[in-house]
């Protein structure tokens, strides 16, 4: 019986209880006659529990001096040949050189796409500047004369949203100019960090922008530069100034003998198509026109041309209009004003920064519509499907919870639990429960699809030892997670037999985390009990705060609750502990879809994809899929639903496919999956949940609610009713009427 | 090299924000594996440096020191020391398939031809063995127990002291203590199994 699979660990004992971990310290402070008695007196005749024992504490002895020798052969020498590398090419001490004695350049701090950055105390004054130094602008000829005279012009603008320019020189071959050193994080840190920003603050920023332009605009500045790594934020995040006024124009007039008229220089992904173009025509609404990106960039979380390299990006901005994307809770009037600064004919965009201020001191302009704050509720509702989650959190991977798995072994074993004897001492599990036991461990974590093998094993364990109480809290959990996307009797019999097991291995052993997790996971899903929930999660994380399988159920239960920012933050705190696990950040990227921020769920699925390849994760699809179809990319969405048919046997992905034809029109399509969830449901391998999510997307309100009154009936409803793509449904008053039957809601 | 962003990610995880840490790793991870790429000069043997300070030099060099609270290291460290198991460890495992040959063209090489050359003059054929083999049973020991596992990160991989590993993951001293001791003993136990089996 001792197959090896790739993974298999090499050992017996597979992993450390904690029960081990305690006896090996007891064992260690003993001295070395003591030992060998406290072994046998605490082993008590497991000879299984004292073989490892005394080959942990053999291992001990060659441990330490194993692993120092290690470290310093291998991890100090590669972390040595990583830090040794040198960065410094000697541009400091140019730097240096070309600043005079005025100034002590410390250091370099970050590097921008045309600037090399420096920080430096101006010794006279006693103060810090960031010095710039402009990139791939260090050939003889320079004029310091030109780029001097150029930037007095900027040099003088004074404006609360304006940083201002300090002094500028060209020297050692270098052309470089000095600002105040402004403690803060640029807007480019900011949308990397967060994404879409958050409305008010987007209009703040925005604002502060829009006024520092109209003042140099009025003084016949134009920036030609306006870009998020030129806007620096307040630590708060909610103002901001404008960097590096003038310095365009400054570099183009240093460099060539007479100023042209054209406007260049600049930053491709954020230059206006006449000033791509060169065209003299170029005025201060190029500008405007980055200006308008930048915005467009902290509503959407993302550039109005997407992707794309500079290259690609200057077509662009000469060719095609961009996306018209925004999110439901930004008014109209400002998405449009948006866009009119993103006209490519410059004629078509706003007359001036001031014009814009005005729009946004307009109070219509801020206010959301009458039907948004509904829409808003709507974008923030959504749910985690639950049963796919918890296999796939639980086990690393994707376990399907599919009705055609359901075992026999559970209806055998319920009846046999016999009488529980109350104990104080803790039991110990017969060599042969406790290695079943550990091969149902593995069988759960390790290998793909063995759900029902790893039952098998915990099942062989109690009958083994039927008072081993982790085996009854594994079978608990493995079946709560088998049968949670079934539906009919064989639904009800896996949550019985999960609520049994559980039942019985808090009686025989009340310290046991993972018992409450699954009790508390049937309390979520099947009983509604929502205070019992509670009850078991808290147990659960007194007993062992590490013990995280438990936060998904608090999670669900907050969406339940409309609870969705909290809902993140749990998840969040759990990617702390976890940050390598696409799974965990697969349910990040759920959480943040529920509460609405689809930008940020994206980014954070495309890092989740990084993470592990080869595993195909049915939750990744799921939440991508319903992404797409939000935004209306049907084949987009179609083929992430596929993706999760192929990757899970969860007849979830059924529902989505239905509800993603019917959106693209399919109506034949979609009649064809509901008809296929209809029949599937008859023999409990589909759930009147799914076929009300399949009525909900063909827009038929009142079948989808008959529907989840029998999904109430029976049991299936799950927090996926609160995901953003059913939004329509919960205007109905009869939503809230369900809400109520099951215990929430007002 | 200074990198303002993993600063401000510190800064905010300093002040709480749990998504900052997170979004931590991959920045810190990038930067270590971008150095150790354009590293030119091989290594010279010299064992006088220990991994701590090594650490802390790899800190000086992507940190703004000026903006941060001296607290803020802990944190760093910690998410520096997994970097450095992935980079090592997946850097043992790929010479490993090279090693054993036939199916070069299903491995992906990409942490190979990005660190291999610099790293094969510093870590021996035997040592590659046995740092996979470690990295292996971390895996399981983390299934088993994340806590200890991420306490095997910091003082092996990044050579943090029992108080600052205790600080880095907000624990007591004497649990890493304890924990490191079982650990130790535990994977010493896992790896010899697997070189010699």
């Amino acid at each position: 019986m001792n197959d090896r699979h790739i993974g298999v660990p090499q050992s017996e004992t597979t992993v450390a209880s904690d029960r081990i971990a305690a006896l090996f310290e007891q064992a260690l402070a003993c001295s070395t006659d003591e030992r060998e008695r406290f072994l046998m007196k605490a082993c008590g005749g497991d000879r299984a529990l004292y073989a490892e024992l005394t080959s942990l504490l053999a291992a001990h002895e060659l441990a330490s001096g194993y692993f120092e020798q290690l470290a310093d052969r291998c991890v100090t020498p590669a972390m040595d040949a990583i830090t040794s590398q040198s960065p410094d090419d000697g541009l400091l001490a140019r730097v240096q050189l070309a600043m005079g004695n005025g100034y002590v350049v410390e250091r370099e701090l970050s590097g921008g796409g045309m600037s090399r950055v420096f920080l430096a105390d101006e010794l006279r004054l006693g103060r810090k500047v960031v010095v710039k130094v402009l990139r791939e602008r260090m050939a003889p000829g320079l004029s310091a004369e030109r780029f001097q005279h150029e930037i007095q012009l900027a040099a003088k603008l004074q404006h609360p949203h304006i940083v201002p320019v300090l002094s500028a020189n060209a020297a050692e071959g270098l052309l470089y100019f000095t600002m105040p050193y402004v403690v803060g994080e640029t807007l480019r840190h900011r949308l990397v960090r967060d994404g879409a920003l958050p409305l008010n603050d987007a209009i703040a920023i925005w604002r502060d922008v829009l006024e520092a332009l109209a003042h140099a605009h009025a003084a016949g500045v134009v920036h030609r530069d306006i870009k998020p790594e030129n806007i620096l934020l307040s630590a708060d995040g909610r103002s901001a100034v404008v960097a590096d006024f003038g310095i365009a124009r400054a570099i183009d007039s240093a460099e060539h003998s007479e100023v042209r008229s054209g406007f260049v220089l600049g930053t491709p992904a954020y230059m206006a198509p006449e000033q791509l173009r060169g065209e003299a025509s170029a005025n201060h609404r190029v500008d405007l026109y980055a200006a308008g990106l930048v915005m467009y960039e902290m509503l959407a979380g993302k550039t109005a041309f997407g992707a794309l390299t500079s290259r690609e990006t200057m077509t662009e901005h000469v060719a095609p209009a961009p996306q018209s994307l925004f999110r439901q809770d930004v008014p109209h009037s400002l998405a449009a004003r948006v866009m009119q600064c993103l006209e490519k004919d410059p004629t078509n965009r706003p007359e001036s920064a001031n014009e814009i201020l005005a729009t946004l001191a307009d109070p219509s302009a801020r206010r959301s519509q009458p039907f948004s704050r509904r829409a808003r509720v709507g974008m923030a509702a959504g749910s985690l499907a639950l049963v796919a989650a918890m296999t796939a959190l639980v086990h690393g991977r994707s376990r399907p919870a599919a009705a055609d798995s359901v075992g026999p072994v559970g209806r055998e074993l319920l009846p046999r639990l016999p009488a529980v004897q109350q104990r104080r001492t803790k039991h110990v599990p017969t060599p042969e429960a406790y290695e079943l036991y550990r091969r149902g461990q593995y069988e759960a974590r390790l290998k793909e699809h063995s759900l029902t093998t790893a039952i098998a094993y915990y099942s062989r364990a109690v009958a083994a030892d039927s008072e081993f109480a982790p085996a009854y809290a594994a079978l608990a959990q493995e079946y709560a997670l088998l049968t949670a996307g079934a539906g009919g009797l064989e639904y009800r019999r896996g949550m019985d037999s999960a609520r049994a097991f559980a039942q019985r291995a808090i009686e025989l052993d009340d310290s046991l985390p993972e018992a409450y997790e699954a009790r508390a996971f049937v309390k979520l899903l099947y009983d509604f009990d929502w205070k019992g929930v509670d009850t078991d999660v808290e147990r659960a994380a007194a007993l062992n705060p590490y013990y995280t399988r438990q936060i998904y159920v608090r999670e669900n239960m907050l969406i339940w609750r409309g609870q969705f920012a909290d809902a993140v933050d749990e998840i969040r705190r759990e990617l702390v502990s976890d940050p390598l696990s696409a799974s965990t950040r697969g349910e990040f990227a759920r959480a943040r879809f529920v509460a609405g921020d689809f930008v940020g769920a994206l980014a954070t699925l495309d890092t989740a994809q990084t993470l592990e390849t080869g595993q195909d994760l049915p939750r990744l699809h799921l939440t991508r899929g319903e992404i797409y179809l939000s935004q209306g990319r049907y084949s987009d969405a179609r083929h992430e639903f596929q993706r999760m048919l192929e990757a899970s046997p969860d007849p979830t992905s059924r529902a989505f496919l239905a509800i993603t034809a019917a959106r693209s029109g399919d109506h034949a399509g979609a009649e064809q999956w509901l008809r296929d969830l209809l029949s599937r449901r008859t023999t409990g391998r589909s759930s009147a949940f799914l076929v009300a999510l399949a009525y909900a997307g063909l827009h038929d309100k009142d079948q989808a609610f008959a529907w989840l009154d029998s999904a109430y009936a029976d049991r299936s409803l799950r927090p996926l009713i609160m995901d953003p793509t059913f939004a329509e449904l919960r205007g109905d008053p009869r939503f809230g009427a369900l809400l109520r039957r099951i215990g929430l809601g007002q | 090299m200074i990198d303002e962003a993993i600063t401000d990610l510190l800064i905010a995880a300093e002040r709480g924000d749990s998504a900052a840490l997170e979004s931590l790793f991959p920045l810190v991870y990038d930067s270590l594996r971008t150095l150790a790429r354009r590293q030119r000069r091989a290594w010279q043997g010299n064992l006088t440096l220990n991994t701590t300070a090594l650490v802390h030099e790899a800190y000086l060099k992507l940190v703004n020191q000026e903006r941060i609270a001296a607290t803020s290291r802990t944190h760093f460290f910690a998410v520096a020391a997994t970097a450095m198991r992935h980079i090592l460890c997946n850097y043992a495992r790929d010479r490993r398939r090279l090693k054993r040959g036939g199916d070069a063209d299903h491995v992906s090489l990409d942490d190979a031809a990005d660190v291999a050359p610099d790293l094969r003059s510093v870590v021996s054929d035997e040592d590659a063995d046995a740092l996979s083999a470690l990295d292996d049973a971390l895996r399981r020991l983390a299934l088993a127990d994340p806590r200890q596992a991420r306490i095997v990160e910091c003082r092996f991989f990044a050579g943090l002291s029992i108080e600052e590993t205790a600080q880095a993951l907000g624990i007591s001293p004497a649990t890493v203590k304890r924990d490191w001791t079982f650990a130790r003993a535990w994977l010493y136990r896992e790896i010899q199994l697997e070189l010699r089996g």
